[in-house]
């Protein structure tokens, strides 16, 4: 923690850094507003060793277990300040530009832009990437404009690089698997992935944690107690992002916020959702990996991935086996893994030439928001007529699911009105959404079918990217 | 009073500057130290059960097996806490039912979220496992609306002006309940020794925290110690006593224990206090030439199930500020409160402005369109004319000073609007959903007293005690520049405490805009009698007071006086002052909004705001610049996301920020353009008016005119409050003939 190493002999598997932080250290400067990633008043930066530098990420200390910190440098809003007191460069902004009001989230807001400042190079930030960066933090003083203007003014000041120096985290790096227990409760965290997957075939039921964004919530509003938590960010090989001649290999303990842009540049009609998949924050410690995992119907991951073709690869210590992503979910709640066995990347194939890719999340809120439908397209043609068509929705089904019988009726066919219309209307037999808060399933149904639509239509059009063109061209307009 | 004459008003040498708050380096730090920093030794943890019904008669409450989890120290329901007296409620309303509240739930169930039982224990784990063994039942009868005539301002022949119209223009606007979400959720930590209860509170009013806890308790006011500490926000939401501070005030008083209770976000959205949640109507009498001849409103306010401190305010303001800016005789204004089996609703901020403003507003757009004049135009020929004030409103409020023809004058050129019309009617005829709203609006901001004190401490600095609180308004700063002018030293020389329970006696805190008007007028007023003494002492003390030959440098002459002094072993010199306004200050201003809907989605973008206020006398410009873009941000939540729902069964639909909208950096207008047009208050001697408000008032009735302008014809009643982009998409099919969903 900042300077100094911290050993933490006793600890419960399912205590947050926030808790930690606030209760057993007495450091306060960090705030809890919401307790489920939210708001981000408990933004800290966590630094980890990574290709011989230590890289630093924004991320919400409410919702994430203090086991996962295990070999990396927590930074709080009490550490930037330089060792002569003066301010770093985001702080001394906010100060310049009346960017704090009652004070409470500002730690939170110093966090983000200080993580955000760390890797920003070139000009200072348009309006976009200033929204994207504060996407996980919310202010109810200052309407926002006077800490923007602080991300501009801090990137003029210049300075305030955080230590990347690898030399401190390199000598807490070793190869045995931590485990910390009171006798009933365990704690562990495995060096290297075959120590993994040993230590899962011995202890089946021990829940696997990765940026926990999820299980966060388990903890703090569903009160569940874990006693057993493996925890896999050490393991880098599970981190890794691999690009081949002709796939992109994500590990599935990759950020969201990793596979961003690699994703983005394989498939452009990817990367609108991949913004609005969660907030910085969120992606910084949300994995790839997890988000699959987990299974959930509304997960925006899974769809997007089976549409562009992805394969899951599973291990365990008994082997390995991969199989087309979508049929790893079965059920709600069930997915395809046997005791032991783990989620161990992903294989994206890249987009054969000329094909066409889109992605679109429905939601009721721009940020930070739970889809009502995640529809994802992929569509190949030779000439006019369609040779391979993969349609992938999200919050349709119990599971993340593929329509098939709407991609049956797109097949051979001609890419015509015609031909959308029997797709449109096969959705129907695809799907059988039900009524909640997000959406009802009339609206889900029709929006289906209108998001393939919205798809035909933008296929007429030259340039993939146009959509994201036009969305940046409006917001720099106006 | 020689001096007093020389000086002035003080000399401006502070005032008026956009100094940089001397709070920040702390808060940028992380060392603000707010209710929930604080770790006393040996704290005890009180969480709440909390009814999980909406309503009825308790028919059973279980809480043996909670008491018997080891680690649990306490279980109390309303039984066994002992007595809790009632809370006290403004008493702004004569006919309208108070309500006050005991604690936790006394036999009833009035609401979902209600405190019902306490929970304390070792720690939070255990509390909240005794928490889950708690079982109630009830018999499931609504506890009923009751709803009551709570007030009736009438002026004028009103039905022989709407018999003689040449126009009548009607608009109904129903506002949703929104959670005022200070990011600080409220926390309260109480611990007693035997003879004072110390309590550190997360509130805008520590002075009446105090008196009302005693009163509560039955305790003497001098026995009962409020700490002061940060406030993260509030907004209204910390305004008066909640039933958790006082039961945790409660256990620490029986427990010889310090207890601490911590709120968190969902325990914010569920019990709180909200904000707004009114239903209003109003039709007004327009004659052929556009004259207003009368106005006419029923406005119907949801006090939820206990009526706080200060919940009436916002009915009452409603009403009494109705019509605005604008000169209009006859007028008929029924206010109704009614009771609902909710959580209670109180201040939030703008408290009845916004209500007021918003209802004007759409009559004013109306008026327009039915009489064929220019939107600007109506408006200038009924705003009253600057030389009428001060002077009295139909209403029986005393407007003490304002320019509305000015402000709209001022706007009209700085925004451009006639510029900015024609290329609306460019874009609109491209096929762009586009429109430009109006809206003018007044702040009246408070009456009452507040308190200040001031003392030379030994070493010359000053020591300024106020009785107003900070939620991040940047009190100090402004109160440091005050001082600074009418002592003549500098800003450094002055150390700040808000909310000085330590040196005052009595105070207010941070309300209804009147932290500077009354607050600092309260400052500016003791500052000046405090230079007089200093001087007097200089004399008697032999110094001289020509100070150091610098103008305007009352250093030497502090030092020499603090000095002298304490070498001669007395006390360090000292003044408080309590002052009370004669008048409200009424704060006005002159909104443009430009919105951009998208007319497939509904997707609504503001693009531009343009805004003339005039806040008076301004003390530091940065200050109050922050005020009214934070205003704006919370006015365009409440007209675009936010709203509080609640399902058929009374349970609560938006219990975490996922399910409730606040404003996030994008949603933001991208334009933002703030101008001041400052004719100095009368009420008050700094001539300030108040800030706070404006944004939640003058923002959303222009945003509100703008989406309409766009939008065209819809009845007003299409688009009801918040206007979300689902609202707007329906709205716009059935201006193109009710097109259902494809």
């Amino acid at each position: 923690m900042g300077d100094r190493p911290v050993t933490v002999d006793r600890i419960e598997p399912d205590i947050t850094i926030l808790e930690w932080l606030r209760r057993t250290e007495g450091r306060t400067g960090t705030k809890e507003g919401c307790n489920e990633g939210d708001c981000g008043a408990c933004t800290v930066l966590v630094g980890s060793l990574e290709n011989g530098a230590v890289r630093y990420r924004a991320v919400n200390a409410c919702i994430r277990p203090l086991a996962t910190l295990d070999g990396c440098r927590l930074l709080t809003v009490e550490d930037l300040a330089a060792a002569d007191g003066s301010l770093h460069p985001v702080q001394q902004a906010m100060v310049e530009c009346h960017a704090s009001q009652c004070g409470f989230c500002t730690p939170g807001f110093v966090m983000s832009l200080a993580g955000w400042m760390q890797e920003h190079e070139g000009p200072p930030p348009d309006d976009a990437l200033i929204d994207e960066v504060l996407s996980g933090n919310l202010c109810r003083c200052t309407g926002y404009a006077p800490i923007a203007r602080a991300a501009t003014r801090a990137v003029g000041i210049g300075g305030g690089r955080l230590d990347t120096d690898p030399a401190p985290l390199a000598t807490l790096r070793d190869a045995r698997t931590l485990h910390v227990s009171d006798g009933t409760r365990h704690v562990f965290a495995p060096a290297d992935l075959d120590a993994l997957l040993d230590l899962l075939a011995e202890r089946p039921g021990a829940r696997v944690i990765a940026g926990c964004t999820d299980v966060g919530l388990w903890i703090n509003k569903a009160m569940r107690v874990l006693d057993e938590i493996v925890w896999i960010g050490r393991v880098d090989a599970l981190r890794s992002i691999v690009e081949r001649a002709d796939s992109l290999e994500i590990g599935a303990a990759a950020s969201w916020q990793d596979a961003l842009e690699p994703l983005a540049a394989l498939y452009p009609g990817m990367r609108r959702m991949l913004l609005r998949f969660a907030s910085r924050p969120i992606r910084n410690a949300a994995t790839v990996g997890g988000n699959i995992a987990n299974g959930s119907p509304i997960g925006d991951g899974s769809p997007a991935l089976i549409a562009a073709g992805a394969t899951l690869h599973l291990a365990s210590r008994d082997g390995r086996r991969s199989m087309p992503l979508e049929d790893f979910f079965i059920d709600y709640g069930k997915q395809d893994l046997l005791p032991g066995e783990i989620v161990e990347r992903i294989s994206v194939p890249k987009p054969a030439p000329g094909s066409l890719y889109r992605c679109y999340k429905l939601s009721k809120r721009f940020d930070q928001d739970i889809s009502a439908v995640l529809a994802a397209f992929s569509l190949e043609r030779d000439g006019d007529t369609v040779t391979a068509a993969r349609i992938a929705m999200g919050g349709m089904a119990a599971t993340p699911k593929r329509a098939a019988r709407a991609e049956a009726a797109l097949l051979g066919q001609p890419w015509n009105r015609r031909t959308l219309d029997r797709a449109k209307a096969a959705l129907a037999e695809d799907f059988t959404p039900i009524d909640d808060m997000r959406a009802s399933a009339a609206y889900r149904m029709t929006a289906a079918g209108n998001l393939l639509e919205r798809f035909f239509i933008e296929s007429g059009e030259d340039d993939p990217d146009r959509e994201n063109d036009l969305l940046a061209l409006a917001s720099v307009d106006a | 009073m020689d001096a007093e004459q020389a000086d002035g008003n003080g000399s401006r040498r502070w005032k008026g500057r956009s100094l940089r708050r001397c709070e920040d380096d702390r808060l940028l730090r992380g060392e603000g130290s707010f209710t929930g920093d604080a770790a006393p030794a040996d704290c005890l943890l009180a969480e709440f059960f909390r009814s999980p019904l909406a309503c009825g008669r308790i028919t059973r409450l279980d809480l043996d097996e909670a008491r018997a989890i080891p680690g649990i120290v306490a279980v109390h329901d309303a039984e066994t806490l002992g007595p809790v007296g009632p809370s006290s409620v403004n008493p702004l309303l004569p006919r309208a039912e108070m309500m006050p509240m005991f604690g936790l739930a006394h036999g009833r169930i009035e609401a979902v979220g209600q405190p019902v039982a306490v929970v304390i224990g070792e720690n939070r784990n255990v509390v909240l496992d005794a928490l889950e063994t708690i079982a109630l039942e009830t018999d499931g009868v609504s506890g009923g609306e009751r709803q009551r005539e709570a007030g009736r301002w009438q002026s004028g022949d009103v039905e022989g002006a709407f018999a003689s119209a040449a126009h009548i223009v009607e608009t109904v606007l129903d506002h949703p309940l929104v959670a005022p979400s200070p990011m600080e959720p409220r926390a309260c930590v109480a611990g007693y020794d035997g003879t004072v209860l110390r309590v550190r509170l997360s509130t805008q009013t520590p002075f009446r925290c105090r008196d009302d806890l005693a009163a509560i308790l039955g305790l003497d006011p001098s026995g009962v110690h409020i700490v002061n500490t940060d406030v993260g926000g509030a907004f209204g939401g910390k305004a008066s006593i909640m039933p958790e501070d006082v039961v945790t005030a409660a256990c620490a008083l029986r427990l010889r224990r310090t207890v601490r209770w911590t709120g968190s976000r969902a325990e914010d959205l569920l019990s709180a206090t909200r904000g707004r949640g009114a239903r209003t109507c109003a039709r007004m009498a327009i004659a052929d030439d556009g004259r207003i001849l009368a106005l006419e409103a029923k406005l119907d306010f949801d006090l939820g199930h206990w009526t706080p401190y200060s919940a009436f305010a916002a009915p009452r303001n409603a009403a009494r500020i109705l019509p605005g800016p604008y000169a209009v005789d006859r007028i008929d204004i029924r206010l109704v409160t009614h009771r609902s089996d909710r959580p209670a609703v109180n201040i939030y901020r703008g408290a009845g402005r916004p209500e007021a403003a918003m209802l004007m507003e759409r009559l004013m757009d109306r008026a327009a369109d039915a009489t064929g004049l220019d939107r600007l135009a109506i408006r200038r020929q009924n705003l009253r004319p600057a030389e009428s004030l001060p002077g009295l409103t139909a209403t029986g409020e005393r407007l003490d000073s304002g320019d509305y023809a000015a402000l709209l004058r001022r706007l009209e050129i700085d925004a451009g609007l006639s510029d900015l019309g024609k290329e609306l009617r460019r874009r609109r005829a491209v096929g762009e959903t586009v429109g430009l709203g109006i809206a003018l609006f007044i702040e009246p901001c408070g009456q009452g007293f507040e308190t200040a004190a001031l003392t030379l401490m030994p070493n010359g600095d000053i020591h300024a005690a106020t009785g107003t609180s900070a939620q991040g308004q940047g009190r100090a700063t402004a109160t440091s520049q005050i001082v600074a002018d009418r002592l003549h030293v500098p800003v450094d020389r002055i150390e700040v405490t808000t909310a000085s329970l330590d040196d005052l006696d009595d105070g207010i805190g941070a309300l209804a805009s009147r932290g500077t008007a009354i607050g600092g007028s309260a400052m500016d007023e003791v500052a000046g009698r405090f230079m007089l003494c200093l001087r007097e002492e200089a004399r008697a003390l032999g110094l001289d007071t020509t100070g150091n030959g610098r103008p305007g440098d009352s250093c030497a002459v502090l030092e020499g006086v603090a000095h002298e002094r304490a070498r001669r072993g007395l006390p360090p010199l000292s003044l408080s002052h309590r002052y009370q306004t004669p008048h409200e200050a009424w704060a006005s201003g002159a909104v443009a909004a430009i919105v951009r809907i998208d007319g497939e989605t509904g997707d609504i973008a503001v693009e531009r705001i343009d805004w003339i206020d005039d806040t008076g006398e301004v003390i530091n410009p940065l200050l109050v610049e922050g005020q009214m873009r934070g205003g704006l941000a919370q006015g365009l939540g409440c007209v675009l996301m936010e709203e509080i729902l609640h399902d058929t069964n009374g349970q609560l639909v938006t219990g975490s920020l996922m399910d409730y909208a606040l404003p996030r950096a994008s949603d933001m207008p991208y334009e933002v353009h703030i101008r001041s047009k400052s004719v100095p208050s009368s009420a008050n001697p700094l001539g300030a008016k108040g800030v706070g408000e404006a944004g939640c008032i003058g923002i959303p009735a222009a945003i509100l005119n703008a989406i309409h302008d766009a939008i065209g014809a819809v009845g007003d009643d299409a688009l009801q409050l918040p206007l979300t982009s689902q609202k707007i998409w329906r709205a716009l099919r059935v201006g193109t003939g009710n097109r259902e969903l494809r």
